[in-house]
C-alpha cells in the first residue's frame, strides 16, 4: 500500500475509532510519571524530532522561532519549558503536536495567516491535542500499531519529508476529539487576550487557499470538510464568548513574518509552481498580507507562465515593487532581463548596473557582468 | 517547461541523486577506450573506472555510484519543445538554464531536499557557449553530506548537463578533477 492510501485511509479509520480512557497532563510535572506505552510513544516523538532536525526539514530562523514560541508561552504559561515549538520548511497547510509536546507548524501555514491571533488559533488548538494526550488516547483506541509509530516506521532512508507530512496527515483526530481541541484551545485564546472574532477567519482563509489553489492534500488543516468544521466550531465560540475585546497583534505578526513569506513565493518560484504564485496574489485583497517586495514575485510568475500580455504583467509588476521598496534589488535583474531580451542594451545595463549597486556580492554576479558585457557590445551593432 | 523539466529529471537526476539503476549493465571504460562517443557529443572519460550507458544518459563510477558519479545527459530540443511549453529553451540564459536546473531539481523531490544549498552559480565557457556551472550541497536523512557538481548550456540541437556528486568527506575533493577533465574534453556534435 503506498504512502499516500496510507494517509488518505488512515484518518477515516482513525475518526471512525472510540477512544480510551486516558488521563490528560493536570500539570507539566505530569510528564514526568509517564510510563509504559505513553513512554513508548513519547521517545518515538523525540526520535522524530530528531529525525527532522537531522534532515533539516526545519525552518532555521532564531528570531521567528522565539517569536512562535513566546506566542505559545502565553497561550501555555504553565507548561513554558516542556510545549517546544518548531516551524517546518514546507509550503503545505499544516501543522500537528506530538506526544512528547512537540508542536510543529509548517512555513506555508504561517505564510497564509494574517495576524498573531490566528495563529494562536492553531497553536491553541494543537496545545491541547498533547495536554489531553489525544495521540495516546487514539493509540489505545486502535490497539493495534499506532498512527504515530506507522509514520515513524516509515521514515527511512531519503527523502523523508513524504513520510512527515505523512504524519502530520495522520494527526486528523476523531471529531469529539478535534471539537475538544476547539473548545479549550478558545479557552486559552481568551485567557491570553486575543481576539477570538480571528479564530474562525482564521480557518476561513485556509479554506479559501484549499479552494483557490485546489489543494487536495489529505492533511487535517488542508482537508475541506475538516476546515469547514473548525469555521463552524470557532463561529459557535465567538458568539458566545464572554468578552469580545482582544488584540490581534497584526503588526506584530507581519514584521516576524515577512521574510518568511517572500520566502515561500520564492520557494513556489524554484520549484516551477508559478500557478500558485499567481492564484495566491491575484487578489489584491491577499496581497495585502504580503510585503510590497511580492509584486517582484508575481511579476516572475507572469514571465514564467508567460501567456498573451504576460510580458507587461511581469514588468508592471516589477515596477510596483521597485517604486514600493527602491532598495530590494531582484525586480533590477529582471528588468535588465527583459531588455538585454528586447534589445534594448542602454536600459538593460542601467538595471543591471543598480542591480549589482544594490547586491555587490549576489550570487548570480558571474551572470551579470557577463550580461553587462553582452549588452555593451550589442550597443554598437 | 514540465515535460523538459521531466525529461532531464527522469532522465538525470534520479541518477545523480539516488543510487537508482538504469537496466544496463556496467562496462569498463578501459575496453572501448577513454575516448566516448554516441549520436550526441563526445568526451574523453577517465580511466580506470566504469561506465553505464543508456539511452541519452551516460553514468560513470570508479567505486560505485554511491561513493562517486558523473552523468552526463542529453536531451534533445526537439523534445525538450514537444511539450505545452511554448518557450524557446534556446533562447534561456545561462543563469535561466541554471535557474530552471534548480527548480526541476528541487520539485523533482517534492520540497524532499530542504538542506539543498548553492554554494555558487556562475557562468562558465563550455564547448563554444556560455553555460551555467553550478556547485551544490545537501545532506542526506541520515545526515550525509553530498556535493554536486553541474554544468549545462544549450545549443542548437539540445540541452546537455554534466554532473558528479560524491559524499562530501574526502570523495568529492577526490575526483574533482576527474569531472573537470570530462567537462574539458565534453564536446557536442
Amino acid at each position: 500500500m503506498s504512502f499516500r492510501r496510507i494517509a488518505l485511509i488512515l484518518p477515516v479509520f482513525l475518526a471512525a475509532c472510540q477512544t480510551g480512557s486516558v488521563e490528560h497532563l493536570e500539570s507539566p510535572t505530569d510528564v514526568q510519571s509517564i510510563t509504559g506505552e505513553e513512554y513508548r510513544l513519547w521517545h518515538a516523538a523525540s526520535e522524530f524530532d530528531e529525525k527532522l532536525v537531522r534532515g533539516h526539514y526545519l525552518y532555521e530562523d532564531a528570531e521567528l522561532k522565539r517569536y512562535v514560541q513566546s506566542v505559545m508561552d502565553k497561550l501555555y504559561p504553565e507548561y513554558k519549558g516542556v510545549i517546544h515549538v518548531g516551524i517546518i520548511n514546507s509550503p503545505d497547510l499544516n501543522a500537528f503536536a506530538l506526544p512528547n509536546g512537540s508542536i510543529y507548524i509548517n512555513t506555508g501555514m504561517l505564510s497564509r495567516l494574517e495576524n498573531e491571533a490566528q495563529m494562536a488559533t492553531v497553536l491553541a488548538h494543537e496545545g491541547v491535542h498533547f495536554v489531553n494526550k489525544h495521540s495516546f488516547q487514539q493509540r489505545r483506541s486502535l490497539k493495534q500499531t499506532s498512527a504515530f509509530s506507522l509514520g515513524i516506521g516509515m521514515i527511512t532512508g531519503i527523502p523523508a519529508l513524504g513520510s512527515i507530512l505523512t504524519i502530520s496527515s495522520i494527526y486528523g483526530y476523531s471529531k469529539d476529539l478535534e471539537r475538544e481541541a476547539d473548545k479549550e484551545g478558545f479557552r486559552r485564546l481568551e485567557k491570553a487576550g486575543y481576539d477570538v472574532s480571528q479564530s474562525p477567519i482564521t480557518f476561513q482563509y485556509l479554506l479559501t487557499d484549499v479552494e483557490t489553489l485546489d489543494i487536495k492534500q489529505p492533511y487535517f488543516f488542508s482537508s475541506h470538510p475538516r476546515l469547514e468544521e473548525r469555521i463552524e466550531s470557532f463561529s459557535n465560540l465567538a458568539a458566545k464568548a464572554d468578552s469580545q475585546t482582544g488584540s490581534s497583534y497584526e503588526a506584530e505578526f507581519q514584521a516576524e513574518t515577512s521574510n518568511l513569506k517572500l520566502e515561500l513565493l520564492n520557494d513556489y518560484l524554484e520549484i516551477g509552481q508559478y500557478k500558485s504564485v499567481l492564484l495566491i496574489l491575484k487578489e489584491e485583497s491577499a496581497r495585502k498580507r504580503y510585503p510590497p517586495q511580492a509584486n517582484y514575485y508575481l511579476g516572475e510568475a507572469y514571465r514564467l507562465r508567460d501567456d498573451e500580455g504576460d510580458v507587461k504583467k511581469s514588468v508592471d509588476a516589477y515596477l510596483v515593487s521597485i517604486a514600493a521598496v527602491p532598495d530590494f534589488s531582484p525586480p533590477y535583474r529582471a528588468m535588465g532581463i527583459h531588455y538585454m531580451k528586447h534589445n534594448e542594451p542602454d536600459k538593460a545595463i542601467s538595471y543591471f548596473t543598480k542591480y549589482l549597486e544594490l547586491s555587490p556580492h549576489a550570487s548570480d554576479i558571474g551572470y551579470i557582468k557577463n550580461y553587462i558585457s553582452k549588452s555593451q557590445s550589442m550597443r554598437g551593432k | 517547461m514540465k515535460s523538459y523539466g521531466l525529461l532531464i529529471f527522469i532522465a538525470t537526476m534520479t541518477l545523480v541523486l539516488s543510487a537508482c539503476t538504469t537496466p544496463a549493465a556496467w562496462k569498463s571504460i578501459d575496453a572501448g577506450g577513454s575516448q566516448y562517443a554516441n549520436e550526441y557529443y563526445t568526451a574523453v572519460l577517465p580511466t580506470g573506472w566504469m561506465m553505464k550507458d543508456a539511452d541519452d544518459t551516460l553514468m560513470i563510477s570508479r567505486d560505485g555510484p554511491d561513493l562517486q558519479r558523473i552523468v552526463i545527459a542529453y536531451v534533445s530540443l526537439e523534445e525538450a519543445l514537444s511539450d505545452e511549453d511554448k518557450k524557446s529553451v534556446s533562447k534561456m540564459l545561462p543563469s535561466e538554464l541554471a535557474d530552471k536546473f534548480i527548480s526541476e531539481l528541487k520539485s523533482s523531490q517534492g520540497f524532499d531536499l530542504p538542506s539543498l544549498t548553492i554554494l555558487s552559480n556562475e557562468p562558465i565557457p563550455i564547448a563554444g557557449h556560455t553555460g551555467f556551472k553550478l556547485h551544490l550541497m545537501y545532506s542526506t536523512d541520515k545526515g550525509l553530506r553530498i556535493e554536486m557538481l553541474s554544468v549545462g548550456f544549450v545549443d542548437e540541437d539540445g540541452f546537455y548537463s554534466i554532473s558528479y556528486s560524491a559524499p562530501a568527506i574526502h570523495y568529492f575533493a577526490n575526483d574533482r578533477d576527474q569531472f573537470t577533465s570530462v567537462v574539458s574534453s565534453f564536446q557536442p556534435k
